[in-house]
């Protein structure tokens, strides 16, 4: 099948995902015992006296088929809802937040995997020597320590001791510093700072967009690297035990040949479903991270919105979030079939 | 010597597993003559792919080769330095697996793998000057203006002139050349459409079109020595058949040696020229294969033969070898076959017997040494 | 001759001493320029950021849309009301208006605005400006926003709140002129009923004067609809002492800059010096904290669980003093904030059908009062707040108008708690033997529920009179709904005034009669028709001193009815750098109703020594 063809299958499958979300979480969000609906339009400022006429303009006295009806028809005017507790349309709160957590995820999916990749191909090459044991220590300290703790640490480090001592210092949160946003501005097309400042040619923005997301992505890299590293570990050491690479030896290939183009690219399947899914799953947002490191992303919004009982975020975040986990599964699939040529489409 | 391309030595290889050492190869002696075809057989587990593993030193973890040499080109493999061995390994001798399809990279296309033969190994500025000199000669066969062609033959005759000390080749026409070998590699292999064929991954080819694959991998480079672990058994008849000619008519091209590891007596009288038999690690029996298909001495030798279906004749019932292979870990005292053997005595049991015999028919049994005397009498 | 001679000795003393005395002078003129009393007008620009960290989520920035209340932290100091609070005493003064002047029926109150003040679009602030700023904020009526106070007052708005809001609807409220031009420089304000609150009112930042014409190029008005791009943009809409110059919705991020043709304020301070301010969201107490020790920060709030990493604990809990132990870095406070927790006794608890249940346990005021008297209100205020928080006397905060100091607040006796539980336990039929439990109820993250209904319920319980109390929690949902259904037994909750007057603190106790929503009257199955009058009454009440009056008895009504545990006032207070220097807290307008916080900072005419 064309390539084409299976993307153009897929989004339209994406329709029917969206659908099925969509519905079951309308109905999870009325159903949950409980929770007024009309939490979503209130804040204890509203007068009770205002409530008949926000119920009334929201059809909350509405049967339930009918509120869908009313959601899906905005829904397909372009129109899915104000969430409140974003303080803004939820196709705007998508806009703003998911870039922010795009970068993030995609510096800390960067960091993750250009640590744990080689670490795991060093374990596995040197497995049960003290390579192997120092290694899976790491890994198993990095991804078990408490996401708030590693972060306060790595923010009292590079940040308070180096700056208080009169060093260069990363910045502890957010995404730009003060002076770089009073002196530099720039245009904003993607939302992501650091693709933003490369398309506008601004270094000094470029700099300070990345040093601050240095912090956070390691935080968050630190984390998921482990996985990331075992399953690298054990997919190589499984490869390494493969014919094809006594075949590859057999053949007279210099070992680095050997282990980085036949045994690697063997190895990097396993690997890629599952750094697939963490990216997706890191791409719905971190709450912890994001609220250490004041990173408006898709964490904080749908904490936000769960909190204020914003049923209207909570439904928007929802699909954005199915929205990423079938595209991320498609590009994996893609990424799948590419590396490995017995995959069709 | 000379006659010799390979020459192994009471090679010894064990596997230090969780459950115990298990001796792989416990003492095994063997030559190869140039140019010649040679079979090893044996039972399931005898040890004959680790003897292919150990001569071409790629014996896998827990496993090590812990005595004896592997004599090639006068230098002895078990000593190289793992740089010196990688180089002679596709080379000097190669190897062809069993199961093509789990032997071949899944995910590297057959015209890749093909040319990391030749990528890794041949001199690879030379061979590009021979890839230019090929295509010119394919541009002059089919050119028509006289002008072209005489510019053509100049070119051929500086190229010729130039392979003698060639100039450093750019790794992009490098690859292009190794990727022209290797199509005519293919070619030779008696592969139709070789381009095509190239750009194919593993599991696109039927099993016979794999093992032609990996048998051109083996002779890219015109090695000394070609080892086949059971490179047919996974075939059908008729393709194992083509296969096996084709090793015998390249065989006289290349003028590489072959030590054909099978436990199919039938290939072994089609194409061998001399045959061991191999039994638990030691070889027992090892002969001219006509010698030994007509005058087998080795209890086990005659077991196996007589195990062997006849085409012709009525419905003759297969006489198995009573048993089954040792433990390679506790391997039995004395002659490792006694507990099999219809003729054992009691000194089978407590001594191993040694090599006996002329050097044109080795045995391995005390029935030709110490028990001589008893094995007349039953003969008669 | 001799006379006039001066001695060789009396020369020098007499040198010395003028040398002394011009020293003198020098210095003091040195220190009077540095201070900047010498030319106030010739400070230089600051041009290094002020930054502050913030301590909540900006989500929105359009003065009648502020959904979380947490815009203010910017909007205060780009926007001005026409009446606002005098600095640090919260009563109120006129700002952008000149003077006010209330007609004699108390209806109408007609403003004469400040001349030559122009926004910072260069556009002029007039009459016309005053109407359309408040006529956006009622048309808009974003629920989620104070604007129901304008609502309540302003002729013809409550009845447009309760339509669909439709251009029609909105035709309708125009046509009361509710807000009138009367010339270029007077707006007469037209109320639907005497309210003596009105001018409190205007001091939440939905009736922040807006520039129309901004407006109008940015999304304009649109009845019943929040505008997103005022929302989402900086907007140079102001009158204030800071532009409001950019803000970075996806760092949440805002920068001010200075107003060089800022008014003045009615101080008549001129332009201020610090030319940046950014004000940046950190949610995260402790990044806040490395910043402002570090240096980082200019200014911030670290909530009480974390402030003794800038101040010395034994000298706050002991002596009550804030002593610094972070360098460079002072705590500025205590001042009261305006919010009040309570501990609601619920005298009408429902079932899920809305039915009165058979047994009500608070319905006896023995047991209400014993409740009172049983709850450790110090420990409380010390577990909670580490006493960054006073103890109300009532439902009225210290600081609103009415407050009477002299009404004595509650005090712990467990004696009298014993004897009031065993003497209802033989009217209700409870016992030890044969105990009566009870629920009570807090939502999950509520520090203050979970501390109160745990202090209460061990004080309750270690009496042994066969009255048990079990705290728990709910899911913030489900607690209000449930609650908003008066199924809740005993819960804890708080509220907090959006103006220094204590109508919020009292008006919700006669929100029973009126049975419309869930007041926490209502909620509490609280009715006491005496109570429910006085609140009538001071509601319309003009003269100050009688409605004083009034609202101590209303306070007084409610003690004595114990139906409810006044807990809290938290106390608010400021972390700032040494050299940070004249800066206020503009605490009254608006308060997050979710999280406690400090106040609201008003950064003008805040300047660095
Ligand atoms: N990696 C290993 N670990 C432990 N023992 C091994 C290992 N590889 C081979 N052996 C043992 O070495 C002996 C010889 O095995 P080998 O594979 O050489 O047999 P074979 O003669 O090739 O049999 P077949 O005809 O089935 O291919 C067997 O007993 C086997 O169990
Ligand atoms: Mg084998």
């Amino acid at each position: 099948m064309k390539l084409s063809s299976f993307i153009l299958r897929r989004l339209i499958l994406l329709v029917f995902v969206l659908f099925g979300v969509a519905v079951l979480v309308f109905l999870l969000t009325r159903a949950a015992p409980g929770i007024d609906p009309i939490f979503a339009y209130v804040t204890p400022n509203t007068p009770s006296s205002a409530y008949p006429v926000i119920r009334e303009q929201h059809h909350l006295n509405d049967p339930l088929y009918v509120q869908i009806w009313y959601w899906f028809w905005d829904v397909l005017h372009g129109d899915l809802g104000y969430s409140p507790s974003a303080g803004m349309p939820v196709s705007m709160a998508a806009a703003i937040f998911f870039p922010a957590t795009a970068e993030l995820t995609i510096a800390a999916t960067i960091i993750s995997l250009s640590v744990a990749i080689p670490l795991g191909i060093l374990s596995a090459l040197k497995s049960n020597k003290w390579q192997d044991h120092a290694t899976r220590l790491f890994v198993m300290t990095s991804s078990s320590m408490a996401v708030f703790w590693l972060g306060l640490m790595l923010q009292f480090v590079f940040f308070y001791l180096l700056r208080v001592n009169g060093l260069p210092s990363l910045p502890p949160a957010g995404r730009i510093s003060p002076d770089v946003l009073v002196s530099q501005s720039i245009t904003h097309y993607t939302g992501l700072n650091v693709l933003d400042s490369v398309l506008n040619g601004n270094l000094p923005y470029l700099v300070d967009s990345l040093s601050h997301l240095v912090l956070p992505a390691t935080t968050l890299a630190l984390v998921s690297m482990g996985l990331t590293a075992r399953i690298m570990r054990s997919s190589m050491l499984e490869v390494l035990g493969q014919d094809y690479i006594t075949m590859a030896r057999g053949k007279g290939l210099p070992e680095r040949v050997v282990i980085y183009k036949h045994a690697f690219k063997n190895a990097m399947l396993p690997t890629t479903t599952v750094v697939g899914l963490s990216f997706a799953s890191l791409l719905s947002g971190a709450v912890l991270t994001e609220k250490i490191f004041a990173w408006n992303g898709m964490g904080s919004w749908a904490a936000n919105a769960a909190l204020a009982n914003d049923t209207v975020g909570i439904i928007g975040f929802t699909l954005v979030t199915a929205t990423i986990f079938v595209c991320v599964n498609l590009v994996v699939d893609i990424v799948y079939a590419i590396l490995d040529p017995r995959i069709s489409y | 010597m000379e006659e010799y391309v390979l020459s192994v030595q009471d090679l010894k290889t064990k596997f230090f597993t969780r459950h115990g050492v298990v001796n792989a190869l416990d003492g095994v002696n063997l030559t190869i003559r140039k140019g010649e075809i040679m079979g090893v057989v044996g039972e399931t587990g005898c040890g004959k792919s680790v003897l292919a593993l150990s001569i071409m030193g790629l014996v896998k973890y827990p496993g090590k080769v812990v005595e004896g040499s592997v004599v090639f080109r006068g230098r002895d493999l078990t000593k190289l330095d793992p740089d010196e061995m990688r180089k002679i390994r596709g080379s000097g001798i190669a190897m062809v697996f069993q199961d093509p399809l789990t032997f071949l990279n899944p995910v590297f296309t057959i015209g890749d793998q093909l040319s990391e033969v030749f990528l890794f190994h041949a001199e690879m500025d030379r061979k590009v000057v021979e890839y230019r000199i090929a295509k010119a000669k394919e541009s002059l066969a089919e050119s028509t203006n006289d002008g072209q062609r005489d510019q053509l033959i100049e070119e051929i005759n500086t190229l010729e002139r130039a392979k003698e000390a060639p100039a450093k080749a750019s790794s992009k026409e490098a690859r292009k050349a190794a990727w022209y070998f290797s199509t005519e590699m293919m070619r030779l292999l008696e592969i139709s459409d070789p381009e095509r064929v190239a750009k194919f991954y593993p599991h696109e080819l039927s099993g016979g079109m794999r093992q032609r694959i990996m048998i051109a991998m083996a002779l890219a480079l015109e090695p000394d020595l070609l080892i086949a672990d059971e490179a047919t058994t996974a075939l059908d008849v008729t393709t194992q058949a083509q296969i096996l000619q084709l090793l015998k008519e390249l065989r006289s091209r290349i003028n590489s040696a072959i030590l054909i590891i099978t436990h199919d007596l039938g290939i072994v009288a089609q194409t061998c020229e001399r045959v061991a038999v191999m039994y638990a690690g030691k070889i027992v029996e090892f002969t001219q294969t006509r010698e030994l298909f007509s005058n087998p001495k080795h209890p086990y030798t005659q077991g196996l033969l007589s195990s062997v279906p006849r085409m012709s004749g009525p419905e003759a019932d297969l006489e198995w070898i009573p048993g089954s292979v040792p433990d390679m870990i506790n391997l039995p005292s004395g002659c490792t076959f006694h507990p099999r053997c219809p003729f054992a005595q009691k000194l089978c049991e407590q001594e191993a017997p040694e090599m006996l015999g002329e050097t044109s028919h080795l045995v391995r049994c005390h029935l030709y040494g110490k028990l001589q005397a008893g094995r007349q009498a039953y003969e008669k | 001759m001799s006379d006039t001679k001066v001695s060789r000795r009396k020369f020098i003393k007499y040198a010395a001493g003028g040398a002394i005395i011009v020293g003198v002078a020098g210095v003091g003129l040195y220190e009077a320029w540095q201070n900047g009393l010498l030319g106030a007008t010739t400070k230089p620009v600051d041009t290094t950021p002020f930054v502050i960290d913030a301590w909540t989520s900006i989500r929105q920035v359009d003065p009648p849309s502020d959904n979380n209340n947490n815009a203010p932290i910017i909007l205060n100091q780009t926007y001005e009301p026409l009446v606002w609070f005098d600095k640090d005493k919260f009563t109120l003064i006129p700002w952008l208006a000149e003077s006010w002047k209330a007609s004699s029926d108390s209806l109408t109150y007609t403003f004469t605005l400040r001349k030559g003040i122009k926004f910072h679009d260069g556009t002029d602030l007039n009459a016309q400006a005053v109407k359309s700023s408040l006529d956006r904020t009622v048309l808009i009526n974003d629920p989620q926003s104070a604007v129901s106070y304008l609502n309540n007052s302003l002729k013809g708005a409550n009845a447009y709140s309760t339509t669909k809001m439709t251009d029609a609807d909105a035709q309708a409220y125009l046509s009361n002129n509710s807000v009138e031009v009367v010339d270029a420089n007077t707006v007469a304000i037209h109320l639907a009923a005497v309210n003596p609150v009105f001018l409190d009112y205007l001091t939440v930042t939905d009736c922040f004067i807006v520039s129309p014409d901004w407006v109008q190029k940015n999304g304009g008005v649109t009845p019943g609809k929040p505008n997103t791009v005022m929302a989402q943009q900086a907007h140079k809409a102001g009158t204030g002492p800071f532009i409001f110059d950019s803000w970075d919705a996806q760092g949440q991020t805002a920068v001010l800059a200075r107003n060089p043709n800022y008014w003045g304020s009615p101080y008549n301070t001129g332009p201020p010096t610090l030319g940046k301010v950014v004000i940046r969201e950190l949610p995260d107490t402790n990044t806040r904290l490395l910043n402002i020790k570090s240096g980082a920060s200019d200014l911030t709030y670290i909530p009480p669980d974390s402030i003794f990493q800038l101040v010395d604990k034994d000298t706050w809990l002991n002596q009550g003093q804030l002593k610094s132990i972070a360098s460079g870095v002072q705590v500025n406070g205590t001042y009261p904030t305006l919010s009040v927790r309570y501990f609601a006794l619920n005298q009408n608890v429902l079932d899920a059908s809305g039915n009165p249940k058979p047994v009500q346990p608070f319905k006896n005021i023995k047991v209400r009062q014993a409740m009172a008297y049983a709850f450790d209100y110090a420990g409380y205020l010390k577990a909670t707040y580490n006493n960054f928080a006073l103890q109300p006397n009532g439902c009225v905060a210290k600081g609103e108008f009415g407050y009477d100091a002299s009404i004595p607040a509650p005090v712990q006796n467990l004696d009298m708690a014993k004897q009031l539980l065993l003497s209802a336990g033989q009217d209700m039929g409870f016992s030890q033997s044969n105990p009566l439990n009870v629920t009570v109820w807090y939502f999950v993250g509520s520090a203050n529920g979970k501390n109160a209904t745990t202090i209460l319920a061990s004080a309750v319980n270690a009496l042994n009179t066969g009255f048990v109390l079990t705290p728990n929690s709910m899911p913030a949902g489900a607690f209000f709904t449930a609650n908003g259904n008066g199924q809740l037994e005993a819960w804890v909750l708080g509220w907090p005034g959006n103006f220094t007057d204590a109508s919020e603190h009292v008006g919700p106790f006669g929100d029973f009669r009126r049975g419309a929503g869930t007041g926490i009257a209502i909620r509490a199955g609280y009715n006491n028709p005496n109570v429910i009058s006085l609140i009538d009454q001071q509601a319309a009440e003009t003269d100050s001193t009688k409605r004083a009056n009034i609202i101590s008895q209303i306070v007084k009504a409610i003690n004595n009815d114990y139906a409810y545990i006044f807990l809290d006032q938290p106390s608010g207070y400021f972390t700032i750098k040494n050299n940070v220097q004249g800066w206020s807290v503009n605490i009254p307008t608006n308060i997050v109703w979710s999280n406690f916080t400090a106040g609201i900072v008003y950064l003008y005419p805040v300047g660095r020594k």
